[in-house]
């Protein structure tokens, strides 16, 4: 009957080859090493040389992590010497000793190595039995006991050991101690402390034996014995101390050691395939190595689940689909945390589905080879636009919701081909496997070779600091050897924001037992001659070496200063190191490393707190010294020091770039009280109260005197670092004294100096400033005082105020007569009290400003006044006597104005506002006078052309009357009278006598109407007398008649109108009929007095008509009461 | 020639239109990209179009030609040994988007070199606000590139559009390394490392260009390989590389 087939037939395996683990003393043997060339190599070594010195016992440890083969390293070291140790050629017998697990008791530790003694070498039982117990007597005091154990245990090995080397031929004896894993767990901090002074113990007292002892150790072990004390001369510390260097470590594997380790326990249980790969699809060992870290264990876990999955679903191969179905939710052997989250996965899909119909379905058929093989799948293999789709962001949901491109596409020979993306495969792998136990390993190396990793440990922290974005590295940093090694110094510029320098930092790590003296020597040339202001120090609270100590003392005080000040020193706490934060910096800084997303800058930057305490002490030492242009702002701020501003304005008045001047900028130069602000607005700091930079100076002068330049420099750079330029330090310092001077605060003198004259500042004393400012405060009240009586004699209005307020200011500044020993309080209220003077002077400046403004307007008036005036006379055109009057007034005028003139020139405004009141009231009488003058000449004229009017009327009148009429001549010689008068007028009006030719026509006028009136009457008489005696006319025919009408006639001519009218009514009485008038009468009373039937029915035209009508109404006698005209309806 | 003002999706556009339409008059191209606006732009604006022909036009991935503007060609373009650049078939055939633009930037980069040193100063001394950017360069030239406030603020757009630089809180940082910058700053550290020729351990000129940029090693291995297919450097054994200085004399990245 044969064998039951294995359920690994398929796959061409008789058995399981990755279920055991190695650690399996049987198993151990089975199957090879792998990977560990350089390791064995050093086992070797360190075995070798037990065998060269085998007095002096050697100690080595050896580091892994669970999981990696330490115990299988051990366990084949411990066969390998039982078989002889080879050294130049021969062959030497030793005894080695494996102990799994150094355990937490010093008695059980003794028993086990006893029990492997023996086991190796039998021979030894009965002088072991021989021994006295370990066990002390119980004669011994409780309190000595277990220090009697420890020297039982001790004085029985050396005996073993001893009778091994000198009956038995051996040359050497090992042991070879496993784990420490108990001290790890245990809690109880006095337990584990006790074991390890027995430990020690024993490994002092057997130091000479010919043991030598290989202790194997986790990182965890390793800070379980050196956590409880920060003191560096700790039980744990003294321990590992005396084991460390030329450590040996355990990583983890390459891909290709993991190959072969699969192959090789492949071969182990097959016949056929042998050296080959099979079944395992190749391509699956990347993916699991990366995912893994390359952890041995954590691989042969994962190969061997895939097989199980791989015979389960008969498949004849380990492909991708059987490591994704073995990884997903595999939980890491050394982290708390799943390989492949399955969780991760589903979501994935989930978010598929919705970035294309087809995704899913593509995705999770080709999963295996996507995952677990990390193939690169041809486009036909997907379906129509899936490619695309995954290429682009996908959403996916929960706990880590955000946006994941899947896939990336790869051009092979012009064909494209998609793999998963580094995104996607972050998002299933959550962490790359190999982080932890990688820093750990660094820092491992780091903690244990200060020396070596010093430059790297420098660079890490220098890195860090510039990939925050705080500063720029310089290309090379500064070296020095030490030993083999080399230390290094990174100096970098720190940026401290805008309106800020830079100052250069001289960055380093040290983890050694003392601060070397070379690392100082280091810091030293950084500041010498590479520019550092500053240092920064990361260490463990390390004191200096002597020789270190010995070399800060014999520098001179400069550098001695930088050392002791200058240098900001980091302590990293014990939780920091156990947080593995050596092997962080190692890892940022040592550049073969690929530490790309292993550590994060930032938190371990800010772990550390460097930057803060950086910036501190930046704020606290450094006197800073703007560039160019801010302090070419400054200069204008404190030359318009009474003035604020806005940014605006100071860009326009300084022609400054917009970019030059933000408010960044003013915000970095406030923050170095370079400026301050009033509100909104920028200002020149006050010295003593906002305490510029330059109040340093001010303080050591006025503590300690006058100095000169070399002894300020001297004197701030004690406390201070100069934020310029190397070589720039005069023009600062000089600078800041530009600024103490300008505002009086300091001023320049000599001192000697042993015997010689130098060029020195003091400050203006208090007493001196005070003085200075009371003295100052009196000539600017007296120049108020004088201004007041200015506005007073201007009579400028409302200045009673001024008058108590210089009443008040007087009293105060008497106060301060009294004052004898000035202090700096005194000084601000005098200077108070000038602002308050100077505000009033202001004040009174304005009034009295306004008041002469107002005098010059007034005189200015009155001057316009006058030209009117002499413009008016120049265009009166007048001469005589009146025009001499005028021309009188005019030169008064021009005289008027030419005092004014002189008085506004002169600024005389004094006697202006005097002059200028009376000017104006004679500018005014003139003005009446002048207007006077010019109004009577028009009023002649007026007059004039009136009587003329009515003298030629009486002409027209006395022209009509007869010759005949006495009255005729009568009044031509009346008239002509009259006429002469009018030349007297004409004569008085031509030489401008206006007033009297005015008389002149005053006088005729009576006459002259009389004149007229006379004869106007009698040529209407004589004219009334015709026409009715012209109307009797045709009425007379006979001779007699005609006789009479003819006298009638005659009679009227000669202006007998007494005898007329009797002459008429006689003609009347002759008259044959009755008259014209008497018809027309009769027509009237006949048609009831129409007018308009009289011109149609009767012989009366309308001239005749209207002339009877106008002689009848004239007719006092006659019976018309009244005339009334019919007008036609509207 | 001044750096317009363009954006890159908008001058990618430009080449997708000829690339899919064929040579197109100026008057069709002007109207085509007019229509294809939608963002930061007036779509009725001419002036915009202009620009965007006239910038494609300087870094030479399109030329006016009696059909009218077309892409450049691979055999036309090889020209006097510019190297990193690119003609217009070629940022076409880039594939993704990301990858054309990114050809298209390289060609901008070459025709306006002072790219190179804005980037450079905000990957050495980022964050960098615009205003300290004016302050470094205003006024300055680079390779006869000259600089003012106006093409500076048009380069950080065009940098930032290109995700070379990225906005962050306290200004402009690093972002996607371009490949003419790793060949500039190579040049520089490579000048400095080995003096008067010879040729460098790459580890070294990693651990420099690390410590001056912070440069990511994938980025260091993947420019070296593309330094390398444009025969810029030669690897020898040992990681010994040695720079073909006479390839970058046409490569303008350098003055």
């Amino acid at each position: 009957m044969s064998e039951p087939a294995s359920k690994f037939d398929e796959l061409g395996l008789e058995r399981d080859p990755f279920s055991t683990t190695i650690a399996d003393e049987e198993i151990a043997a089975q199957y090879s090493l792998v990977g560990r060339d350089d390791q064995e190599y050093r086992l070797r070594e360190f075995v070798q040389s037990g065998i060269r010195e085998p007095d002096l016992m050697k100690r080595r440890l050896i580091f892994g992590e669970y999981g990696t083969g330490k115990s299988h390293h051990l366990i084949e070291l411990r066969d390998e010497v039982r078989e002889g140790v080879e050294v130049e050629g021969e062959t030497y017998e030793a005894l080695a000793v494996y102990v799994g697990n150094l355990g937490l008791s010093i008695r059980r530790l003794y028993e086990k190595i006893v029990e492997e003694i023996l086991e190796d070498e039998p021979r030894l039982q009965d002088y072991v039995e021989a021994l006295p117990d370990v066990e002390p007597d119980n004669s011994v005091d409780e309190a000595y006991q277990y220090e009697r154990l420890q020297d039982n245990v001790a004085t029985n090995l050396r005996k073993i050991v001893t009778h091994a080397r000198e009956e038995l031929g051996y040359r050497s004896v090992y042991l070879f101690i496993d784990e420490a894993e108990d001290i790890e767990a245990e809690n109880d901090e006095q337990k584990v402390q006790r074991f390890i002074r027995s430990f020690l113990h024993f490994v002092n007292e057997l130091n000479t034996s010919g043991l030598h002892i290989l202790l194997g150790f986790s990182q965890g072990a390793r800070m379980a014995i050196t956590q409880y004390e920060d003191d560096d001369d700790s039980l744990g510390n003294a321990l590992v101390q005396r084991f460390q260097g030329d450590d040996i470590y355990l990583g983890d594997l390459t891909e290709s050691d993991v190959k072969e380790m699969l192959i090789d326990r492949m071969d182990v249980h097959r016949t056929s395939n042998r050296s080959d790969i099979s079944p395992i699809v190749e391509d699956t060992i990347d993916v699991v190595t990366e995912v893994t870290g390359g952890h041995p264990r954590s691989i042969l876990q994962i190969y061997s689940e895939a097989l199980n999955y791989a015979a389960k679903v008969d498949a004849d191969r380990i492909d991708g689909d059987a490591i994704v179905y073995a990884l997903r939710d595999f939980t890491s052997l050394v982290r708390d945390e799943d390989l492949l989250s399955g969780e991760a996965l589903t979501t994935l899909k989930k978010a598929l589905e919705d970035a294309h119909p087809d995704a899913r379905d593509d995705f999770e058929r080709l999963e295996g080879r996507l995952i677990g093989e990390g193939d690169a799948i041809p486009e036909n293999s997907f379906s129509d636009g899936v490619p695309g789709a995954l290429m682009s962001p996908v959403t996916v949901e929960g706990e880590d919701a955000g946006e994941i491109r899947v896939l990336e596409k790869r051009d092979r020979h012009g064909r494209y081909y998609y793999v998963l993306s580094e995104e996607a495969k972050d998002f299933l792998f959550r962490g790359k496997g190999d982080e932890g136990t990688e820093i750990q390993k660094l820092d491992l190396q780091a903690t244990n070779a200060p020396d070596k990793y010093q430059r790297y440990l420098s660079r890490g922290l220098a890195l860090a600091v510039q990939s925050m974005g705080k500063g720029s590295l310089h290309k090379d940093p500064v070296t020095i050897a030490s030993g083999r090694y080399e230390y290094a110094l990174y100096l970098i510029d720190v940026d401290r924001g805008p309106g800020k320098g830079k100052p250069t930092v001289a960055v380093g790590v040290y983890n050694g037992q003392e601060i070397p003296v070379e690392l100082l020597k280091l810091y030293v040339e950084a500041y010498q001659s590479q520019g550092a202001t500053f240092g920064a120090l990361v260490k463990q609270n390390q004191q200096q070496s002597a020789e270190a100590n010995k070399y800060v003392n014999g520098l001179d005080s400069e550098e001695r200063q930088f050392v002791t000040d200058r240098i900001i020193e980091v302590n990293l706490s014990t939780e920091q190191r156990d947080n593995f934060i050596y092997g962080r910096l190692l890892a940022l800084g040592d550049s073969e490393i690929q530490a790309e997303g292993m550590v994060d800058g930032h938190t371990l930057i800010s772990e550390i707190g460097i930057i803060g305490g950086l910036q501190e002490t930046f704020t606290e030492t450094i006197l800073p010294f703007p560039d160019k242009v801010h302090r070419d702002v400054i200069d204008h701020l404190e030359k318009n020091d009474a003035r604020e501003f806005t940014i605006g304005n100071l860009q326009d008045e300084l022609d400054i770039q917009s970019y030059n001047l933000k408010s960044d900028h003013m915000i970095g130069l406030k923050d170095q009280n370079l400026v301050a602000k009033s509100g909104q607005r920028l200002i020149y700091p006050d010295i003593e109260n906002d305490r510029p930079p330059w109040y340093e100076i001010y303080r050591r002068l006025n503590e300690q005197g006058a100095l000169t330049m070399e002894e300020i420099q001297a004197q701030v750079t004690t406390d201070f670092a100069l934020g310029c330029s190397r070589g720039d330090e005069n023009a600062m310092i000089q600078w800041y004294l530009d600024h103490l001077q300008r505002q009086n605060y300091v001023e320049p003198t000599t001192v000697e100096r042993e015997g010689e004259i130098h060029d020195a500042y003091d400050i203006v004393s208090v007493e001196d400033q005070y003085n200075e400012a009371r003295s100052r405060a009196q000539s600017r009240l007296d120049a108020a005082q004088a201004l007041y009586e200015e506005a007073v004699s201007l009579d400028a209005k409302s200045i009673n105020s001024y008058k108590n307020r210089i009443e008040d200011y007087t009293t105060q500044l008497d106060q301060f007569d009294e004052v004898f020993n000035p202090t700096h309080n005194d000084l601000n209220e005098v200077r108070a009290l000038i602002d308050d003077i100077v505000g009033l002077e202001e004040d009174l400046e304005d009034t009295v400003s306004d008041r002469k403004e107002k005098i010059i307007g007034n005189a200015v008036s009155v001057r316009d006044d006058i030209d009117d005036l002499r413009r008016e006379i120049s265009k009166s055109d007048v001469e005589g006597s009146f025009g001499s009057q005028l021309d009188d007034y005019d030169d008064e005028l021009g005289e008027l104005d030419t005092e004014l003139e002189s008085l506004i020139d002169n600024e005389q405004y004094e006697r202006l506002a005097k002059r200028t009141g009376s000017i104006d009231d004679r500018v005014d009488t003139i003005d009446d006078e002048v207007e006077q003058l010019l109004g009577v000449k028009s009023k002649c004229t007026e007059k004039y052309k009136q009587l003329r009017d009515i003298a030629d009327s009486a002409k027209d009148h006395i022209d009509a009357i007869s010759a005949e009429n006495s009255s005729h001549a009568e009044l031509e010689d009346q008239l002509e009278t009259i006429e002469s008068r009018f030349d007297d007028y004409r004569d008085q009006f031509n030489s401008g006598e206006f007033q009297v030719a005015l008389s002149t026509l005053e006088e005729i006028e009576p006459d002259l109407k009389s004149l007229k009136d006379q004869a106007q009457g009698i040529e209407q008489q004589q004219q009334q007398y015709l026409k009715q005696l012209d109307d009797l006319d045709p009425e007379i025919s006979d001779e007699e008649g005609k006789d009479l009408l003819e006298e009638a006639r005659k009679t009227v001519k000669k202006g007998d109108f007494a005898t007329a009218p009797t002459l008429i009514d006689d003609l009347r009485e002759r008259a044959k009929g009755p008259t014209r008038r008497e018809q027309f009468v009769a027509a009237l009373r006949e048609y009831d007095g129409s007018f308009t039937k009289i011109v149609t029915e009767t012989d009366f035209n309308e001239t005749e008509a209207f002339s009877q009508l106008k002689d009848v109404y004239s007719d006092s006698t006659s019976d018309i009461e009244d005339i009334t005209v019919v007008m036609t309806n509207e | 020639m001044t750096l317009q003002y363009a954006r890159l999706f908008q001058l990618r556009a430009g080449i997708q239109l000829i690339a899919e339409s064929g040579p197109m008059s100026k008057e069709e191209l002007t109207d085509a990209l007019r229509q294809r606006k939608t963002i930061d732009a007036d779509e009725t604006a001419t002036e915009g179009a202009d620009d965007i022909i006239e910038q494609l036009r300087d870094a030479n991935i399109i030329k006016n030609s009696e059909e009218g503007y077309r892409l450049t060609s691979e055999e036309e373009f090889n020209d006097k040994g510019a190297v990193l650049t690119y003609s217009g078939e070629e940022v076409v055939g880039a594939g993704d988007q990301r990858s054309q633009a990114d050809r298209i930037l390289a060609n901008i980069m070459y025709q306006h070199p002072m790219l190179l040193v804005l980037s450079k100063f905000i990957y050495r001394k980022g964050p960098v606000k615009d205003y300290e950017v004016m302050r470094e360069f205003d006024a300055e030239a680079f390779i006869d590139d000259k600089m003012n406030q106006f093409t500076i603020d048009m380069g950080l757009n065009l940098l930032e559009d290109a995700d070379v630089i990225e906005p962050a809180d306290n200004g402009y940082i690093q972002g996607r390394w371009p490949v003419r910058l790793f060949a500039h700053v190579i040049y520089e550290e490579y000048s400095d490392l080995i003096g008067d020729g010879g040729s460098i351990r790459e580890p070294e000129l990693f651990e420099r260009l690390e410590t001056l940029y912070g440069i990511p090693r994938s980025t260091f291995d993947n420019y070296i390989k593309r330094l390398h297919t444009a025969g810029i450097v030669s690897e020898g054994s040992y990681k010994q590389l040695t720079l073909n200085e006479s390839v970058l004399e046409g490569a303008k990245i350098h003055e």
